[in-house]
């Protein structure tokens, strides 16, 4: 699968690729956003800024690697889940347990819940891969229901810790700047990995499963391998978002960590930024964090002598906003998006 | 031309998009300042207009807006800045003070418990509002994440409606870091097992006196949250096979936990489940709408069992309208009632009344009784300082302090306010943290039932009534 003559000559020639790509306007445009992304911690040091804004940006660089996820398993691979928090929670409790209990360092601990989320991903892929379509979306479904309960039982909490789950955990670095980097890096590093995934044979091939999946196995592609192998590489992002996940909090729990809601989020934010894009997902999940942050800060509105609090009426405005965006851009916002600033830029630079 | 026309007009557009997104980020974030909340006199309730930041002292209260716990601990904290407020402030060393009061959504009563929106709502209480002390708290999970953010910035915190042990096991066992932590609400979850049991442990005695020895088997129906595991254990336990009941021995038919997410179907299921298991009394251990449906099924179906414990929405007045009436004969717990629990209960209750125009929830009853014994730290130390000044004088409200002098400690609404000084966990037991067993009857109202002196001491309080059985329960347990 891994052909190493075609991985070195792509190194050889990689600053000219890049070279190439900054050119492009899709390009310039992501390292626009990311040099934004970057000095964003410099831009101001006050303690609202830097621990509630900057906080909200780290937690939608989290949704971002779990949504990308979550795009690759279903976007790309056609493979629809709708329990995708099975890997986001498991890492996370993981995690929570190697810090908590076992006193292993935080990386060791992020480095072993992924791993697990893989395995995780194997164990509930072989036999959920036989399922097709809505049955495999149930099943995901139902998989992730059947773990939300068995962490939810009194009678395994000595070994689950019940509904209370662990709390009082270390956060991922000293301060909220730092946290911000590493997260920051490591969603780069997904995307990067994610896209060119998407972008290799081994994606070509997952989209020839998505798009006839009776095409790719009769013209002798082994589907369920690499079925498995995308249920894999999924899990294995959305375990490493778990582990993040569960130091940006502190704390795990069942509700918390394993909810449907969380399955929902990353198919919302997915969805939102547009399906089997990856990049979409980046997008989707800063919307979705931001917009919420959004209302809850304008508040109080007064006109006349009505008052709207924003805030309190946040999850009916927000999905007004969703019904409004999924009815005219139904692909997601990221290629209207694209298309719209591109037409602007031509037109900027007459052509 | 119409080329540059054009092009005039995309300059214009990406530039009024840059300069308009970069100013807006600017203000709303950048700017020295921004993103920090300004304190006024509208968040003093009862304060003169026109004070500044500097003589406001900064209450957060966390808890679900627009849900009964988390309007209940806003409710009762704005009482109390109110009265302390109209009441000229507080004095630190010559310095007149007014009491602040803001709070933000941490969602935690949503079944679907998203714990970063109460990360982010302590956060926001904490950096942008700079609040010095911190109230609230209710769903267990919820509050066990966001209470590291009080701790973390050396805040003094009162949970004022979670009652899982673990949070004052925490002060215990990690003093140094959770020092910080208090419960005035409600007691704990043992305590709360312990006084169902010793109540209906009379009641049960009580009624078989009356009907031949006809209640011998008890069911229980509980959220399956963390909040009820304790709880549960200590029913489990008391009406086990080997629990101090030898007259009673094995007494626990029925053990339904259910999803906080459940549906009237599944309500119904769980009812008929109870009717099957042959139960006398029926224990609800309920905070969110589970209660209502519960209700509801009884009034329908008549079962031959009698509700009685923990329903948090059967403690508003607004329940009877909710279920229509058919919560009648339910017997639940709640903290306050219009009983002299201590002096200043039915003064507090018709106070709440007359400014929300409803019954006070445990969390409002907690969250007054928290500000007060703030401010009666404050004003006893005259100062502000979390640790060690507030936190040593807020530990001497001992059981044995406030028994011996009573006078020298802040009159709560509740019962009185001991603490125990190394877990910072509410006293339980009368006349300490107690609760009253209230059961609804005809016509919306709600009668406090004696509690033949298992949990208080029925001669001391006002306004007990007397127990009401549903006819069909008479017939069955006389024939």
């Amino acid at each position: 699968m891994l052909n190493l003559k075609i991985v070195k000559e792509k190194m050889n020639e990689f600053p000219s690729y890049l070279k190439s790509w900054v050119k492009t306007f899709t390009g310039s445009l992501t390292i626009f956003c990311l040099l934004i992304l970057f000095v964003m911690p410099f831009l101001s040091a006050n303690q609202s800024f830097t621990h509630v804004f900057l906080r909200q940006f780290s937690l939608a660089m989290i949704f971002a690697i779990f949504a990308a996820s979550w795009d690759l398993l279903t976007g790309i691979s056609g493979q629809i889940s709708f329990g995708h928090a099975i890997f986001f929670g498991i890492s996370g409790y993981i995690c929570a347990y190697l810090i908590k209990y076992q006193s292993f360092p935080i990386w060791i601990s992020i480095i072993i819940s992924t791993v697990v989320a893989v395995f995780f991903g194997l164990a509930i892929g072989f036999p959920l891969l036989r399922l097709k379509g809505p049955y495999l979306a149930l099943g995901t479904l139902a998989m992730s229901l059947i773990l939300l309960k068995l962490f939810l039982m009194g009678s395994l909490a000595d070994w689950l810790f019940g509904s209370e789950g662990i709390s009082a955990l270390p956060g991922l670095a000293a301060t909220p700047v730092i946290e911000y980097f590493i997260l920051f890096i490591f969603m780069i590093l997904t995307f990067v990995i994610l896209i060119q995934i998407s972008k290799s044979k081994f994606g070509t091939i997952l989209k020839s499963i998505r798009d006839d999946e009776v095409g790719s196995d009769a013209s002798g592609i082994n589907t369920t391998k690499y079925k498995i192998y995308a249920f894999m590489l999924s899990s294995f992002f959305a375990g490493l978002a778990g582990g993040f996940y569960a130091l940006y909090i502190g704390a795990v729990n069942p509700t918390g960590n394993f909810g449907t809601v969380l399955s929902f989020f990353a198919i919302l934010m997915a969805s939102l930024g547009g399906l089997a894009t990856i990049s979409g997902a980046a997008l989707g999940a800063f919307f979705f964090i931001f917009l919420e942050y959004a209302l809850i800060e304008i508040g109080v509105v007064e006109i006349g002598n009505l008052a709207i609090d924003f805030g309190l009426y946040k999850f009916a405005i927000f999905a007004v906003i969703l019904i409004v965006i999924i009815r005219f851009a139904e692909h997601g916002i990221l290629k209207p998006l694209l298309e719209r600033l591109k037409d602007l830029w031509d037109l900027l630079l007459g052509r | 031309m119409e080329k540059l026309a054009k092009r005039i007009i995309a300059i214009v557009i990406i530039a009024g998009l840059g300069v308009g997104g970069g100013l807006g980020a600017w203000f709303l974030f950048l700017a020295p300042g921004a993103g920090e909340y300004s304190w006024s006199s509208k968040d003093c309730p009862g304060a003169p207009s026109g004070i500044s930041s500097d003589q406001i002292i900064k209450f957060g209260i966390t808890g679900d807006v627009g849900e009964i716990t988390g309007d209940g601990a806003w409710e009762g904290c704005y009482l109390a800045a109110k009265e302390i407020n109209e009441a000229g402030g507080i004095k630190i060393n010559d310095t007149t003070y007014y009491i602040g009061v803001t709070r933000e959504d941490s969602d935690e009563a949503n079944p679907n418990l998203v714990t970063s929106r109460g990360i982010a709502a302590a956060e926001r209480l904490v950096y942008n509002k700079k609040v010095q002390f911190g109230i609230g708290g209710f769903r267990s999970e919820a509050l066990l994440a966001y209470q590291e953010v009080f701790m973390d910035n050396e805040i003094i915190f009162i949970n004022t409606g979670a009652a899982t042990d673990v949070f004052c096991e925490n002060v215990r066992s990690w003093y140094t870091r959770y020092k910080y932590f208090w419960r005035s609400m409600p007691i704990n979850s043992s305590s709360l097992g312990e006084q169902i049991f010793n109540y209906l442990f009379r009641l049960i005695y009580v009624l078989n006196a009356t009907y031949s020895g006809e209640i011998a088997n008890v069911g229980i129906i509980y959220e399956d949250l963390t909040w009820t595991e304790d709880l549960v254990t200590g029913i489990e336990y008391y009406f086990g096979p080997y629990g101090p009941l030898p007259a009673y021995r094995n007494m626990l038919t029925a053990n339904i936990p259910y999803d906080v997410t459940l549906t009237a179907a599944d309500m119904l299921t769980h009812v008929n489940t109870l009717m099957a298991a042959d139960c006398d009394i029926v224990i609800p251990i309920i905070s969110a709408q589970g209660g209502l449906m519960l209700m509801q099924h009884y009034a329908t179906l008549q079962p031959n069992f009698l509700v009685v414990g923990i329903d948090v929405q059967s403690q508003l007045d607004t329940f009877w309208t909710q279920t229509n009436g058919d919560c009648i004969y339910e017997i639940q717990m709640q903290s306050i009632h219009v009983t002299n629990k201590t002096p200043t209960t039915i003064p507090f209750w018709n106070a709440f009344r007359a400014e929300w125009g409803h019954d006070p929830l445990y969390t409002a009853s907690g969250s007054y009784d928290a500000l007060n014994f703030i401010v009666w730290a404050i004003n006893e130390t005259q100062s502000l300082q979390a640790y060690p000044t507030l936190t040593q004088k807020m530990e001497t409200a001992t059981k044995a302090n406030i028994l011996a002098n009573p006078e020298l400690f802040p009159s709560s609404v509740g019962g009185l306010g001991a603490y125990w000084p190394t877990t910072h966990d509410l006293v339980a037991g009368y006349p300490f943290g107690f609760t009253l067993f209230c059961q609804w009857q005809a016509n919306a109202t709600k009668v406090i039932m004696p509690s033949y002196n298992s949990v208080y001491i029925d001669s001391q309080l006002s306004n007990i009534g007397t127990l009401i059985l549903p006819p069909w329960l008479i017939t069955d347990w006389t024939t």
